[in-house]
């Protein structure tokens, strides 16, 4: 049982005392207080021609202080919140705190808070004997409570919680949830339906509670920005709106580099439309890093409220990019879409090997990107556009990308909705690969890492597909390159809810390490030469000081997966966690209906 | 904190009210009230037949000329009269608030005020188990304030035991005159013996009986252990309803004795209650014709 979240033994302690001043109460009483009366001798006659002191008297005496000692435990027990019929055992509360469950309906609350009202109802059906986990999932799951039972921890920690403008990881959570409580039917996940969950087994699926209802809602899906080749200052970019409402909506989108408004304009969106606007020449105003912020305004939909903010603003910052030692291992007249992608972005210096001697390809530092070659087993980076050709595996025809890993900083604004593959040979990844998309149960995408050795690569040829013709080859090619380069730590792949690793130029102890940013609940820390911050939920600009360095690192949402607000989880399953087991109403109902008899009993002492 | 010398001004308005005795007494002094004596008084009396040795001075010429014999006429002789006031000063007198001895003070101040503008004497005797036995007969207005002290010096201790106390004043006090009896009458043994004591030694009792409210009205409820403030006897007692109105009517059986005897004595009794202001108690005295004239 669990007394009002507080540890057993101050509970016992408590209840102890109780006792003991129930007992000294009742002796006191018995004892009766001391009067001093002028004159006994009148009471004494009156005394003995009462029915007083008889045994009669004793027992209601008796009586009532036994009625009192049950009521007090009664009591006590209540405040146990005992359950009836259930064994305890460990429950593990998932709770979806990714950016869709921000959104609100009003006059109502977001989903996180009716989450967490749930989840704190949960908490409380459970016994004192009951252990509990408590996970997230925005951004990164997390385990933020092993097995405990100590449930006012959990409680506050619950109340405590903060939405993340971020994507969400449920499916990462449930398996976390998943290797803490055998049996799924213990795991209750709270989620707004946002992300889709296998619940194809139902041995294995967890209770599922979908909380809010569809909202309408448009964002900034997409904002990204590039130096130009040809001015260091002159930068190029995109923007992406996205609308989820039923109806027409309309909006303001004001740009800005470093707070100087740089343009306003009317948007006007469709229901479901995407649009897609180049921002073809933006000047930063000052050396060193500017910040490119988009905002929209004044947005009106249709029959329907902006049901999300954290989508009306994007940020991002105009750095000048490192340039790339970039090696390519294809056969000669081969792989032309790739060779035109790596040429096409001046700040790769792209270098062709032969494949004949390409085993030590790896060991250069620079990332290899393969296509249609054999992948060399030594250790280095390799992105793999296309499998050998003439490799076989899976046949698929008419495919599609089914499932994909958006959060993942290789396919970083990297939409690869509607990409067809026509008629291609799917070989089976590496053993130990993590799978970044697939087509059903085939890997179309992976990723193998070990220690020396990173392989991102594609299951098929690209070039079965209509891949190299969609803007999404080129950027997934640049964002793998990237990450390959160790890049994942850059301002670019940076997004709030994750743990973010930034490399110091300088090395040795830090006096003065600092984050200054829209997320009060930042945390930063030092991992050898490297500043790690963590819990940056909330998106916007960031200044993080290491003594004379400084970074700036610019995070938004930007994900249509989150903006998209419209509940996609259909089946939704209440806990069996059943409240018809709670005790506590009927014992403290119990120990009312003995107080009255108590309290009969002692008026009819004291009139009678 | 109330004290003996509050109600000063009351006083004053006791200058014309004289203590009375239902029964004459033989005083020593010249004094404002009747005596069985005749001698020097301003107030015919009787006449009878002239002696040798008597004072020609108070021949009856006029009887003499009708008659033809010499007739002395006889004048009623003014004398005062001893008032004791005995105030019981035990344990059981100290309850209450105002305390129900600082109350008998100040009735005993009082009627002591107007007994000494009577010209009477006045003795305040103390008693508990036994009367304390110094007490000196004052005499005029001007020794009030020798009344003051000694009933302020007064405190509240002891055990009750009226029928010593009396037996033991009536040997030491043989001089007869009106005593003032004022006590709660909580004794443990029978307070009638006491009058009986008086009676039997012809003195003149006017009892004033006084209780506080708690005493005549317990508000008291619940279980106790009730400790006698003079005997520390202790009785366990619950208080209910019940046995509150079983008390009211033990305390009015143990008062009717006091009345009864009273009636049987020729003695006057009055009752006070201290949450009533003395004044009132003193103005209803008087209305009721009890001690004063």
């Amino acid at each position: 049982m669990n007394w009002l979240g507080l540890p057993v033994a101050l509970v016992g302690g408590l209840v102890a005392v109780g006792f003991v001043l129930t007992v000294l109460l009742y002796l006191r009483q018995w004892g009766r207080r001391r009067l001093t009366v002028a004159f006994t001798p009148l009471w004494r006659r009156v005394l003995s021609e009462a029915d007083v002191g008889t045994s009669r008297r004793r027992i209601f005496e008796l009586v009532s202080v036994l009625l009192q000692v049950v009521i007090f435990s009664l009591i006590a027990v209540a405040l146990g919140r005992p359950l009836l019929g259930r064994t305890p055992g460990v429950r593990a509360i998932v709770i979806d705190t990714s950016a869709s469950m921000l959104a609100k309906r009003p006059p109502r609350g977001d989903r996180l808070g009716a989450a967490k009202q749930r989840a704190l109802e949960l908490v409380d059906r459970l016994s004192g004997e009951d252990r509990v986990a408590l996970i997230t999932s925005g951004g990164e799951a997390r385990l933020l409570y092993a097995p405990t039972r100590d449930h006012f921890a959990v409680r506050q920690r619950i109340a405590r919680l903060e939405g993340c403008a971020c994507e969400g990881r449920l499916r990462e959570a449930v398996e976390i949830a998943r290797g803490i409580v055998p049996d799924a039917r213990s795991i209750d996940v709270l989620t707004d339906g946002n992300e889709a969950l296998d619940t194809s087994d139902p041995s294995r699926a967890p209770h599922i509670e979908v909380l809010g209802e569809p909202v309408a809602n448009i964002g900034i899906t997409l904002l990204g920005a590039r130096p130009t080749p040809t001015s260091p200052n002159a930068y190029e970019g995109v923007i992406e709106l996205r609308s989820f409402a039923p109806g027409k909506a309309r909006a303001q989108l004001r740009m800005s580099i470093d707070g100087n408004l740089i343009s306003v304009r009317d948007v006007r969106l469709e229901p479901g439309e995407r649009q897609l606007t180049d921002l073809p020449s933006m000047v930063k105003p000052r050396d060193g890093e500017g910040l490119l912020k988009a905002e929209l305004y004044n947005i009106e939909l249709d029959g329907a409220l902006d049901g999300l903010t954290e989508d009306n603003r994007a940020f991002t910052l105009l750095a000048p990019e490192a340039e790339r030692q970039v090696r390519l291992l294809a056969p000669p007249g081969e792989a032309r879409f790739v060779r035109e992608v790596l040429r096409a972005n001046g700040r790769y210096h792209l270098k062709e090997i032969d494949p004949a001697s390409a085993a030590d390809a790896g060991r250069t530092g620079a990332v290899t990107v393969v296509a249609g070659a054999d992948v060399p087993n030594a250790p280095g980076r390799y992105l793999v556009l296309s499998p050998k050709r003439g490799a076989t595996g899976t046949a698929l025809k008419d495919a599609l990308f089914t499932d994909w890993r958006m959060d993942h900083p290789a396919l970083q604004h990297v939409s690869l909705q509607g990409i067809a593959i026509r008629a291609t040979q799917a070989v089976a990844p590496p053993a130990g690969s993590q799978i970044l998309a697939r087509f059903g149960d085939v890997p179309l995408l992976y990723l193998r890492q070990s220690m020396d050795r990173t392989e991102l690569g594609m299951t098929f040829d690209a070039e079965d597909s209509n891949l190299p013709l969609r803007v999404a080859f080129p950027v997934f090619v640049y964002s793998a390159i990237d990450w390959l380069n160790g890049a994942e730590d850059s301002s670019a792949a940076r997004t709030p809810g994750h743990r973010w690793r930034i490399e110091r130029l300088a090395a040795g102890p830090v006096a003065n390490l600092k984050i200054e940013g829209p997320s009060s609940g930042a945390e930063i820390g030092l991992r050898g030469d490297a500043i790690v911050v963590d819990q940056a939920n909330a998106a916007g600009l960031y200044r993080i000081r290491a003594d004379e360095e400084i970074f700036h690192v610019a995070t938004s949402l930007s994900s249509a997966h989150e903006s998209d607000l419209s509940t996609r989880l259909e089946a939704t399953v209440t806990t069996t966690l059943a409240r018809a087991s709670d005790l506590w109403s009927w014992l403290v109902t119990l120990a009312l209906a003995l107080l009255l008899i108590e309290w009969a009993l002692y008026h009819r002492r004291v009139t009678s | 904190m109330e004290s003996l010398t509050d109600n000063v001004d009351f006083l004053g308005q006791l200058d014309y009210v004289n203590i009375a005795a239902r029964r004459l007494f033989g005083g020593q002094l010249l004094g404002f009230r009747r005596s069985r004596r005749f001698g020097t008084g301003l107030e015919y009396a009787d006449f009878r037949a002239y002696a040798p040795g008597d004072d020609v001075r108070q021949l009856y010429w006029q009887a003499y000329l009708q008659h033809r014999r010499l007739v002395i006429k006889l004048f009623e002789e003014s004398a005062e009269i001893n008032i004791y006031i005995l105030v019981d000063t035990s344990a059981s007198m100290g309850r209450g608030s105002p305390e129900k001895l600082l109350y008998a003070k100040k009735i005993a101040a009082a009627l002591a005020y107007i007994a000494l503008g009577s010209q009477d004497r006045v003795m305040v005797v103390p008693f508990a188990s036994d009367v304390v036995t110094d007490a000196r007969p004052l005499h005029g207005r001007g020794r009030f304030v020798d009344v003051l002290k000694r009933l302020d010096n007064i405190e509240a201790q002891g055990d009750t035991d009226l029928s010593h106390a009396c037996r033991h004043f009536a040997q030491r006090y043989e001089r007869r005159g009106l005593v003032i009896l004022l006590s709660d009458f909580f004794d443990q043994k029978s307070y009638g013996d006491a009058l009986k004591v008086l009676h039997h030694n012809h003195y003149l009792v006017t009892s004033i009986q006084i209780n506080e409210k708690e005493e005549l009205e317990p508000t008291m409820r619940g279980d106790f252990e009730l400790v006698d403030c003079e005997t520390g006897a202790v009785e366990t007692a619950r208080m209910t309803p019940a046995a509150i109105t079983a008390y009211k009517a033990a305390l009015a059986s143990h008062y009717n004795e006091l009345g009864r005897l009273s009636i049987a004595f020729g003695y006057q009794k009055a009752a006070a209650r201290t949450d009533e202001p003395f004044q009132d108690f003193l103005i209803g005295l008087f209305r009721r014709g009890i001690l004063v004239r």
